[in-house]
């Protein structure tokens, strides 16, 4: 709005030479195409992934079966829900770097209701209401206070170990965890874990609220511009708050299906997730829908992640094998978010 | 040493910014150069900076000889082009030192360690040359703003080193001075030039210049109108040339016009507001009327929007939309008030979502139905809009970026009439938009009006408001002087009127 940038005749700049519309990947059926390929690459990828492992001599005996793909797929559970806590302030251009550790709080503090011997919904509850207060507090810090998100979520994490080492002493939480919560953990319906089932169908919910309500795509405006957010009336200042709150309650709902899943607390079990949960999270603007932070893609870069992982592991390679393939994956999601976004400009 | 530009020719697409300038400096020569918004002051000053590439014409810096096309930021600094833009290059936070030293290089001392003390004599010596009131110490945000400004002055020539020629150029330099600081900047300017530096003084303020310039320039459209020595600098004179219509002419000259003579129910109206640039602002819009508000930059156009808008506080006055006053509410816009901003950029476009998205973004709620966003619907709707809006676009799904600039502000228009304001403020609404878009734009505008909508419209392409608006309101300073209609709504009156000047009447 300011008055500076003014003398016309204007600069080229903001002007592309054609003023027809799109240029590079849309129009003829060759554009369609195109699109089609750049939504499912990582997808086939997956599936190609799967293929070689279940074709390598040193791991076709295990990894093509179902026991392996209720391990592996199992294991993909938390991450996946961990993975929609970061999304969701991605989406609004916000890191929260402390999804991991209060993830952890959330598992600590729901076990320990339950080895208390409180009512298995209290507990459950208990954990969720402990993952969206951290939530609520980034969201304050952010908006009220106007401290970075980056450096708000990150001093909250470490704030969180220490609290979470003070209540546990470092032990892992394994006692007087009910039966009913552990079957969670392991159970299957033919063939597919729970567990997982609860994480898409709470990925399903994720999808309704960014794709069909008008609060999702406040969100993406919000990240898109949000200057421009805030002049077409949206109330930004709640929006980010909100982003985090959200986000601070999938990271409890994570942490809560952790203590299912490992049938114990342990004090920092957290921090593990944090990288693949972001690595998945830009990911999944290289799939199903190319160029914007979305639930599905989110879901195929962790099958993506989890098979080369499961893989790799059967095969023998060393743990910190791991490392690379995580760290690769989250600097190649960005390097691939911005390259889309780019072209897309073009 | 002198400097001259031979020739300059610059052409962005269709629209020539520069025909074939010449100009020609001077040692010691306070140079003026004059023109309206748009007639290529600041393309000229970009070409001799080398920011911009001119198409042809030769520079002669004190002798060099230079193919225009040849410039480079770094060549024209070589030969000591030194140029203040508008937008003061100080650093508020760091003391005159630092800000001193920021443009010579820092002496440093072994290790490559900043010799502090080196720093602050050189600053001292500085400060004593170009005798500037402040203390070395100081941050520069405790300063007046003229001293801050004499500051950002005494740096840039300082960075000449010795060989070069001297050639400063300042970009509107006292935009944000009071009367007095102006004279202190210009004395100092004089004895600048008295030591030989070529001065080049920008400037929309022609008051400032009778008695201060040596030679003065007017740029009208691309072209070199008129050059006036010292003493024939005068304001009616600047204007006569700027405007480019004798007064003789303006009598005959007049552009058929017609206004909606009936009397319109009042619907916006803001009474003495003050706030920010503005100073005092009267104006009304009538149901279904158009309103222009011209005025030179700088003179609080947007800043009045901004306030009618709800985006900025006025400190005093009123806003009255249908009889009630429009409350602050913390820099919420105002429900049934829309705004197309001037920076379609930053401040209006989602540039990764879709065109879809963009253009449902004021009333993403229309489509909601038993708690599901209807997509196809939305869609629907909107290819209908890109139809009567004329948007060129593959579809409606394609992301915003892929659209040219011109379609861009059809959509960023359909967005805030979708969602029926009763007022629509415009903020240069045309801007780098193509002539066919500019037509287009127009057509709707004007279609809407008829239907009710109340306009209020802010451009610096007069042409512009003299075709849309039932009637035009001149911003001079911060304070509305004087509004004009029917008949005396012509570019060459909402110029003169934006100069300052009194209209002639037909």
């Amino acid at each position: 709005m300011s008055e500076s940038a003014e003398e016309r005749p204007h600069t080229p700049e903001d002007e592309p030479p054609t003023d027809g519309a799109a240029t590079a990947s849309s129009g003829a059926s060759g554009g369609r195409a195109a699109a089609f390929i750049e939504a499912y690459t990582l997808l086939f990828l997956a599936v190609l992934v799967a293929l070689v492992f279940s074709l390598l001599p040193s791991t076709s005996e295990v990894f093509p079966t179902g026991a392996n793909f209720q391990a592996i797929a199992g294991g993909q559970a938390v991450l996946i829900v961990a993975t929609l806590a970061v999304l969701i302030p991605l989406i609004c251009d916000e890191f929260d770097l402390s999804v991991g550790a209060n993830l952890g709080l959330a598992s600590v503090v729901a076990a320990s209701a339950m080895s208390a011997g409180l009512p298995l919904i209290v507990a459950v509850v208990a954990g969720l209401v402990s993952g969206t207060l951290i939530g609520v507090v980034n969201g304050l810090l952010v908006t009220r206070v106007g401290v970075n998100a980056v450096i708000v979520t990150l001093g909250v994490s470490v704030i969180i170990h220490g609290i979470v080492q003070l209540r546990t002493s470092g032990q892992s939480i394994t006692e007087g965890l009910p039966d009913a919560w552990l079957n969670v953990g392991s159970e299957s319906f033919s063939g597919i874990p729970l567990i997982l089932l609860i994480a898409l169908v709470i990925a399903g919910l994720v999808y309704y609220l960014l794709t069909y309500t008008p609060y999702g795509r406040q969100l993406y405006m919000m990240g898109a511009n949000r200057q421009a957010a805030k002049l077409v009336g949206l109330r930004t200042n709640w929006l980010l708050f909100s982003c985090f709150a959200v986000g601070g309650l999938l990271a409890g709902v994570a942490g809560v299906l952790q203590v299912a899943r490992a049938g114990a607390a342990a004090p920092s079990v957290g921090e593990s997730f944090t990288l693949p949960a972001f690595a998945a999270a830009f990911l999944s603007a290289a799939a199903i829908k190319p160029g914007r932070y979305n639930v599905w893609g989110a879901v195929v870069a962790i099958a993506f992640l989890a098979a080369i992982n499961g893989g790799l592991n059967i095969a023998g390679a060393k743990v910190y094998v791991a490392d690379f393939v995580n760290g690769t994956a989250l600097i190649a999601g960005v390097a691939l978010a911005v390259y889309l976004r780019r072209r897309r400009g073009a | 040493m002198a400097f001259s530009a031979k020739g300059i020719t610059k052409r962005f697409g269709p629209t020539v910014a520069l025909d074939g300038v010449d100009i020609e400096l001077l040692p010691g020569e306070i140079h003026a150069l004059c023109g309206g918004n748009g007639s290529g002051k600041s393309t000229l000053i970009k070409t001799i900076t080398g920011v911009e590439i001119a198409d042809r014409g030769t520079f002669d810096f004190g002798g060099s000889e230079i193919d225009a096309a040849d410039v480079t930021p770094a060549s024209a600094d070589h030969f000591g082009v030194r140029c203040l833009h508008q937008q003061g290059t100080t650093f508020g936070s760091l003391t005159v030192t630092e800000n001193l030293a920021a443009g010579l290089r820092f002496p440093t001392r072994f290790g490559g360690r900043i010799d502090w003390r080196a720093a602050r004599r050189q600053a001292v010596e500085t400060l004593a040359e170009f005798e500037i009131d402040a203390n070395p110490d100081q941050l520069l945000e405790q300063l007046r703003p003229v001293t801050r400004q004499m500051v950002a002055i005494a740096r840039v020539l300082h960075q000449r080193s010795g060989e070069g020629m001297g050639l400063l150029i300042l970009d509107e330099p006292t935009a944000s001075l009071s009367a007095a600081d102006v004279d202190r900047l210009h004395e100092a300017l004089v004895r600048f030039a008295e030591a030989g530096t070529m001065v080049m003084y920008v400037t929309h303020r022609l008051n400032d210049l009778p008695g201060f310039a040596s030679t003065a320039t007017v740029l009208r459209d691309g072209r070199v109108v008129g050059q006036l020595a010292r003493d024939e600098i005068r304001h009616d004179r600047l204007i006569e040339m700027i405007v480019g219509v004798s007064e003789e002419e303006l009598m005959s000259a007049s552009l058929s016009h017609e206004l909606a003579a009936a009397k319109l129910e009042e619907r916006l109206v803001v009474r003495d507001v003050a706030g920010g640039p503005i100073r005092n602002a009267n104006l009304t819009v009538g149901v279904g009327e158009i309103v222009g508000i011209a005025g030179l930059v700088g003179a609080g156009r947007s800043s009045l929007l901004e306030m009618v808008f709800g985006t900025e506080q006025p400190t005093a006055g009123e806003i009255e939309l249908d009889g009630e006053i429009l409350p602050w509410r913390s820099g919420k816009p105002h429900d049934s008030v829309a705004l197309v901003p001037e920076n379609r950029v930053l401040d209006a476009a989602f540039m990764p979502l879709s065109l879809t998205e963009n253009v449902v973004a004021t009333t993403t709620g229309s489509c909601w139905h038993h708690g599901v966003l209807n997509h196809r619907a939305e869609r629907s709707q909107v290819r209908t809009i890109i139809a009567d809006s004329g948007i060129r676009a593959a579809s409606e799904a394609v992301a915003f970026q892929t659209l040219s600039g011109g379609n861009q502000q059809k959509a960023i228009i359909a967005r805030c009439l979708r969602g029926q304001p009763k007022v629509l403020l415009l903020d240069e609404p045309t801007q780098g938009v193509d002539f066919a878009a500019r037509a287009a734009i127009h057509e709707t505008i004007r279609s809407a009006a008829e239907q009710g909508l109340s306009v209020l419209v802010v451009s610096s392409d007069l042409e512009e408001l003299v075709l849309m608006c039932n009637k035009a309101v001149v911003l001079v300073d911060g304070v509305t002087t004087a509004t004009v209609s029917g008949s005396q709504l012509t570019t060459e009156n909402l110029e003169r009127l934006g100069f300052g000047e009194a209209i002639v009447d037909v």
